[in-house]
């Protein structure tokens, strides 16, 4: 239940921290996994539904940073050649200006949302497999 | 720029949402198998009696013989319930809990029975 979630595990671990990317693609990676070793069509629908949405989040969330550090990249190096001062060169009345410090406006809920489905997706699993394994009897694993 | 971000932040509440309805979905699922389980295990544990004379009507059986044979498949299979459920009888567990009611509860017993007799009638084949 827990092992395609490893990676998300070790990279807390060793970053002390979760990117965006990281979760959003664990939470599509996640839902596909799990849709498929599901044994009802409805749940494999579902999730493959959810993993195209996540999917698609992954590519917005990484082409905000993408942007951002662009954007910074391009103030660094304004404020390098003497131009202006750093927080003059970006334009005050434009709404991306908050991109530069920080992290991207949506990327926050992004990150809750992500984990929420990953939750919802862990206990989508775990009610399966006692459906399976403790009401059915379905022995754990077959082969032995 | 606006709308774009307004689609993909669509995306991941809908991708929550869903995940969320489909834990929903599977929740409710369970505990209407463990609900269909206890009224099945009522039937198969305290019922069976009564079923088995209903069934044996339905066959329009008064024989004493016959009727105690039944009495023994059904109690061979509520040993097997008991035990681990082999491949075939959890299929047919698992056909039956799909129609729990009244009506489908004679049929269900009877198909198991019928089951049970041709694997029996196949196995007493095997020895002759």
């Amino acid at each position: 239940m827990l092992v395609p979630l490893i990676p998300l595990g070790l990279e807390w671990l060793f970053t002390d921290t979760l990117t965006d990317e990281s979760v959003t693609l664990a939470a599509s990676m996640y839902a596909i996994l799990i849709g498929v070793s599901s044994r009802y069509k409805l749940m494999l629908g579902t999730a493959l539904v959810v993993c195209m949405l996540f999917t698609a989040v992954y590519g917005a969330v990484t082409v905000q940073k993408q942007e951002q550090s662009r954007e910074q990249a391009t103030a660094l190096d304004r404020a390098q050649k003497g131009i202006r001062d750093v927080q003059k060169t970006l334009d005050p009345d434009d709404r991306h200006s908050s991109h530069v410090e920080g992290e991207p406006h949506a990327a926050r809920y992004y990150r809750s949302l992500s984990l929420w489905a990953i939750f919802m997706i862990f206990g989508v699993h775990v009610t399966e497999r006692f459906n399976r394994h403790v009401l059915n009897r379905e022995p754990f694993w077959e082969l032995l | 720029m606006l709308g774009l971000q307004f689609l993909v932040d669509g995306f991941a509440f809908a991708g929550a949402g869903i995940a969320t309805i489909a834990a929903g979905l599977t929740v409710t699922r369970v505990i209407r198998n463990i609900r269909a389980r206890s009224e099945l295990r009522d039937v198969l544990l305290n019922k069976h009696h009564t079923e088995i004379r209903l069934l044996a009507n339905k066959r329009h059986t008064h024989n004493p013989e016959e009727l105690k044979n039944l009495q023994e498949v059904m109690e061979r299979i509520m040993e097997q319930s008991a035990k681990r459920l082999s491949q075939e009888h959890r299929k047919l567990i698992n056909e039956g809990l799909e129609q729990v009611s009244p009506q489908g509860r004679a049929d269900y017993i009877g198909r198991i029975l019928q089951k049970a007799e041709e694997k029996d009638a196949a196995a007493h084949a095997g020895h002759a």
